[in-house]
């Protein structure tokens, strides 16, 4: 009973924050942790999802439901793979343990888009582009170098973002991060990746 | 006040993402780290060899230069296992005199690259550095004349070849059939000899004086 009561106080109180929500001429930075989850080809290369994401924004309120700005963000993709043999050519064969560490930081003009104007939940749909930094290692046991390569990036999401308290606010997301790559055998490193984060106004 | 606590926010999130990416050197144990080349001649047919003697002594070959042949306890753990393993593959170990099909030549390859190490860059600045209290004089700063330092890493590698004698007598070369090479942390250890010729042997199944 008492649980019922703390959960009805706090919807009614991000209700009362949330009615004079108006996004129009403020700016705000926005912080997430990510989980990224590579799909299609990339999982060939890495078939487990990363744990170790970040990402920064910073969007300006163009009226009450478009927001513009740019956003950084972070995901290191990592996979260890057993001791196994390659053939590597007429006769030659390597044992090794196989080690792929890949890091994505896209660089992106961002826009999001408010789908209601008030409300404790605001769905939003956003979509980046712009440029992926990939910085890409294959290891065979302790041997090999990093390589370092620029991409193209797309970036469309949908999400929902709860309102606090002045301005501040809490968002949930998902992703699809576009990340063509064309090298090494490998197309793209694609993924799909899970954000939760905070949005805090910096002025008005 | 509000802002610098932001920035500040700011700041510990970016420097953040350098510190949470999984470090793939880290995560690997010895054994991980070693790698196994086997390279062979595939124009040979391995099962016409059936006698093989091996060098008694191990070759050390510095930066491409040999520079003497010693017998150390790893030198003869890896010279023994190489004989198990080709005796176990059905080959006959003879004496070098008794004219063997097969010769087997062991080496240790060391390469050694030279760097130069800034001081300023290698401590990233005094900031974690022995503060000068710890000497007895508070409030004075480090002063190094000499700000460059030259270091060298050694890479060592373990190489076992195979060589056909039984046509050397007509040719009058020797040719090598087989090679195989081990790199990575631990190759000299002498506890590895063993199992490190095994995984060569292991990766190679056409290595039979019976087909």
């Amino acid at each position: 009973m008492k649980a019922t009561k703390i959960i009805m106080l706090t919807l009614a109180s991000l209700i009362f924050f949330s009615a004079s929500q108006a996004q129009k001429g403020e700016t705000k930075l926005g912080l997430d942790y990510s989980l990224g989850i590579p799909v299609g080809d990339f999982r060939n290369v890495i078939g487990k999802e990363s744990y170790r994401g970040w990402g920064f924004d910073i969007m300006h309120g163009v009226n009450n439901k478009l927001q513009l700005g740019l956003a950084v963000g972070f995901q290191d993709f990592y996979q260890k793979n057993d001791r196994q043999v390659y053939h590597t050519g007429d006769g030659q064969d390597i044992s090794a343990v196989l080690t792929h560490s890949i890091q994505t930081i896209p660089v992106l003009a961002r826009a999001s888009y408010r789908l209601t104007e008030g409300g404790a939940i605001q769905p939003y749909v956003g979509l980046g582009v712009g440029g992926n930094l990939v910085l890409f290692r294959e290891l065979l046991g302790e041997f090999g170098e990093t390589e370092s390569f620029f991409r193209f990036a797309l970036k469309p999401e949908i999400g929902v973002q709860v309102p606090i308290y002045r301005g501040a606010g809490l968002h949930i997301g998902a992703a699809y991060n576009y990340l063509p790559f064309g090298k090494y055998d490998i197309s793209n490193f694609n993924n799909l990746s899970v954000s939760a984060g905070v949005s805090i106004p910096l002025r008005k | 006040m509000q802002m610098t606590m932001k920035v500040l926010m700011l700041a510990l999130g970016i420097g953040s993402l350098a510190s949470c990416t999984k470090e793939p050197l880290k995560n690997l144990t010895a054994e991980e780290s070693r790698i196994y080349i086997t390279d062979r001649d595939s124009s040979v047919d391995f099962s016409s060899f059936k006698t093989f003697s091996v060098v008694d002594t191990v070759s050390v070959i510095d930066n491409g230069q040999l520079s003497g042949r010693e017998l150390t306890s790893w030198d003869a753990a890896i010279l023994n296992a190489v004989a198990a393993e080709m005796e176990e593959r059905g080959f006959t170990l003879v004496a070098r005199t008794q004219n063997p099909d097969l010769g087997v030549n062991v080496s240790r390859i060391y390469n050694t690259y030279n760097g130069v190490m800034s001081y300023p860059d290698y401590w990233g600045g005094y900031g974690s550095y022995y503060d000068p209290y710890y000497w007895g004089y508070p409030g004075s700063s480090y002063y190094f004349p000499q700000r460059y330092s030259i270091y060298q890493i050694t890479e060592g590698a373990a190489s076992i070849d195979l060589l056909d004698l039984k046509e050397a007598n007509t040719t009058k070369k020797i040719r090598g059939v087989w090679n195989g090479l081990i790199r990575g942390t631990g190759v000299f250890n002498v506890n590895n000899a063993s199992s490190q010729v095994s995984a060569l042997f292991d990766q190679s199944p056409y290595l039979k004086a019976n087909q």
